[in-house]
């Protein structure tokens, strides 16, 4: 396939919630191995962004292309094979294992009475591997703490063998030293095996630290795209937050924001 | 992987034995009892081997009074228990039973407005009220399904919601019946009975048809263990992970409803089994639909079928209602289980 057409494109999409607009006339491309982070202030659209981007969501006008197909076209199992999400913390009832929830992953690969295959099994133990979950395989997954059931959840993501990982606001209440853990994890994914990422993120110095390009939605647009540097700049962040912010630099070269309360 | 196979195959080896032993129990007991050897032979007689040694007044009790019964408590007991698992795991709650979407309402009002009608109807061994319950439940669920659908999405809550008020309704308009009876010689006992639930099977040729319905819907259920996996994670998570999430709502909803209907043909409104017998099973075998499904599909029937036989040999000859019985046993064996398995019965 060539390269231009692989990735993640929107074209021109955009989005209302009833009558009010979230997205206008968004293009974006997410190129195959990009670690790309959408920031902005709640209610800017980062989340609608990732559903359209998953295909959960249809645009009302434009396109989203993935690997050169319009979405539109795509049955669910198929974009599943290719595209895995991590949605933010959600409840699961029932007492299922961690191994069986990282299972579910599979599930764009099951088909009718059959069960499970070897090369779902060894997807599965990959996956937990990879988040470091191995020592957790027939725990409770609801007996697990706020950072490792996040890990549990990505592990889910990876077992389903994406070509694209897109993650909901996956720091969210995890204490620092897991933020950390979690984001490296991400990192060596995306650096050793090629995995595209798009995220969104609320922590911008977390941002900064860890994805190589910044995508800043405020109004519904797009307003800055390019290098933590050129994104996270005072008049940037404080036109889009309406927040008095300072710009130091992060001993590791990243910008770094100091609020100015 | 090996343990996995192998303990599907041991438990739903234990609940098939539990089935036949309690299917065999079903037939041999009750007003006249009758030996399994007895039975045995004249299945064998049936079957034109020349063996002799019980009354025609057995046959006929045996073979056309207590083994269609029989038959039919183990199919409504499946049906009911498999319904059960299918709307516990689509609408993530832990109190669905098969009736929580309308099925109880629209089937009870059927049989109260057969019971009413001067007419008689026989229709393959059905009558009237059998008839109009399984389409009045059939009709309550596409009315309530109806109503929460909205702009082409069906929210679980939505359907939840609507169904507890098209519930309400139906039964007000039940229960305003009822009230009435004296102007409308309704046939107040019959509804009562209708309500309480008890299996009766008056010809084999009811067996013909819901044995199909009830046997397919519980195999199209267990194609669709998966995916209801995978709604354990709610409709969005479902979605991500490559589930069409509308259509397959709408095949889950259908197929539970059918087999409620279908249940309800035979049975009238049991309660409790669709509700604790997927419970149970779940904390003892744990969550994976996989083997869930086809589990409580077989210890729905031994429960069922074991009640019906409590039911009509307690306290002879009065038959009481198969509801009760099934509430007596069920209740106390659900709380055991709940207080051994220590941990908290997460949902």
């Amino acid at each position: 396939m060539p390269s231009e057409s692989c990735g993640l494109r929107l074209e021109g999409v955009s989005f209302n919630y009833g009558a009010e607009p979230v997205l206008k006339d968004i293009y974006l491309r997410v190129e195959p191995g990009e670690m790309v982070a959408c920031i902005g202030p709640n209610g800017s659209g980062k989340t609608t962004l990732l559903k359209l981007a998953a295909g959960v969501l249809r645009p009302l006008r434009g396109q989203v292309h993935l690997n050169g197909c319009d979405m539109r076209s795509l049955s669910r199992r198929h974009v599943a094979h290719q595209v895995a999400v991590m949605p933010q913390l959600f409840h699961i009832p029932f007492a299922f294992s961690v191994s069986e929830v990282v299972a579910l992953g599979r599930t764009p690969y099951q088909r009718g009475l059959a069960g499970p295959s070897a090369s779902d099994y060894l997807a599965v133990r990959q996956a937990m591997a990879q988040v470091g979950l191995d020592g957790l395989v027939g725990r409770s997954f609801q007996e697990l703490s706020g950072g490792e059931r996040q890990k549990a959840v990505l592990a889910m993501a990876l077992a389903q063998e994406p070509q694209i990982l897109l993650l909901d606001e996956p720091t969210a209440h995890l204490d620092i030293r897991h933020q950390v853990e979690l984001l490296g994890m991400v990192q060596q994914l995306n650096r050793k095996q090629g995995l595209t990422v798009l995220a969104t993120i609320h922590d911008l110095n977390l941002a900064a630290l860890y994805f190589p390009r910044l995508v800043l939605l405020h109004g519904g647009r797009i307003q800055a795209d390019g290098p933590p540097s050129q994104v996270l700049t005072v008049e940037t962040i404080s036109g889009a937050f309406g927040a008095s912010v300072q710009m130091e630099r992060h001993p590791g070269g990243a910008p770094h924001i100091l609020l100015l309360p | 992987m090996a343990m996995r196979r192998y303990r599907l195959a041991t438990v739903l080896a234990l609940l098939g034995a539990t089935l036949v032993t309690a299917m065999l129990l079903g037939t041999a007991f009750g007003a006249v009892a009758i030996s399994p050897w007895t039975f045995f032979k004249m299945s064998l007689g049936k079957l034109g081997l020349s063996f002799s040694g019980w009354s025609a007044a057995e046959e006929t009790i045996l073979f056309s009074l207590r083994l269609p019964r029989v038959v039919g408590a183990a199919l409504v007991g499946a049906a009911l228990a498999t319904a059960g698992v299918l709307f516990q795991g689509l609408l993530r709650n832990p109190m669905a039973d098969p009736y929580i979407i309308g099925t109880s309402a629209g089937a009870a009002l059927g049989a109260a407005v057969a019971l009413i009608l001067p007419l008689e109807v026989a229709l393959y061994g059905f009558g009237l009220a059998p008839l109009l319950a399984f389409f009045g439940a059939l009709g309550a669920v596409m009315v309530v399904y109806n109503l929460a659908r909205i702009g082409g999405r069906t929210p679980i809550v939505s359907v939840l919601l609507a169904g507890f008020a098209v519930s309400s309704l139906l039964f007000a308009a039940i229960a305003l019946l009822m009230t009435l009876n004296d102007r409308l010689q309704l046939k107040v006992r019959a509804v009562f009975a209708f309500l309480m639930g008890g299996v009766s099977v008056q010809d084999w040729r009811q067996i013909a048809i819901v044995a199909p319905l009830i046997l397919g819907g519980i195999l199209l259920a267990r194609l669709y263990a998966y995916r209801l996996n995978a709604f354990s994670l709610g409709e969005e998570g479902a979605a991500y992970l490559g589930i069409e999430v509308e259509r397959d709502k709408l095949v889950l909803l259908a197929i539970g409803s059918l087999l409620t209907a279908a249940a309800v043909s035979l049975g009238g409104l049991i309660g409790f089994v669709g509700l604790v017998v997927p419970h149970a099973l779940r904390l003892v075998l744990g969550p994976d639909h996989r083997l869930l499904l086809p589990a409580a599909a077989l210890g729905g029937a031994a429960f069922l079928v074991l009640s019906d036989l409590l039911a009509r040999s307690l306290l002879p000859p009065t038959e009481i209602p198969v509801g009760i019985i099934t509430a007596l046993i069920g209740a106390p064996v659900f709380i055991y289980l709940l207080r051994r398995h220590r941990q908290e019965y997460a949902f």
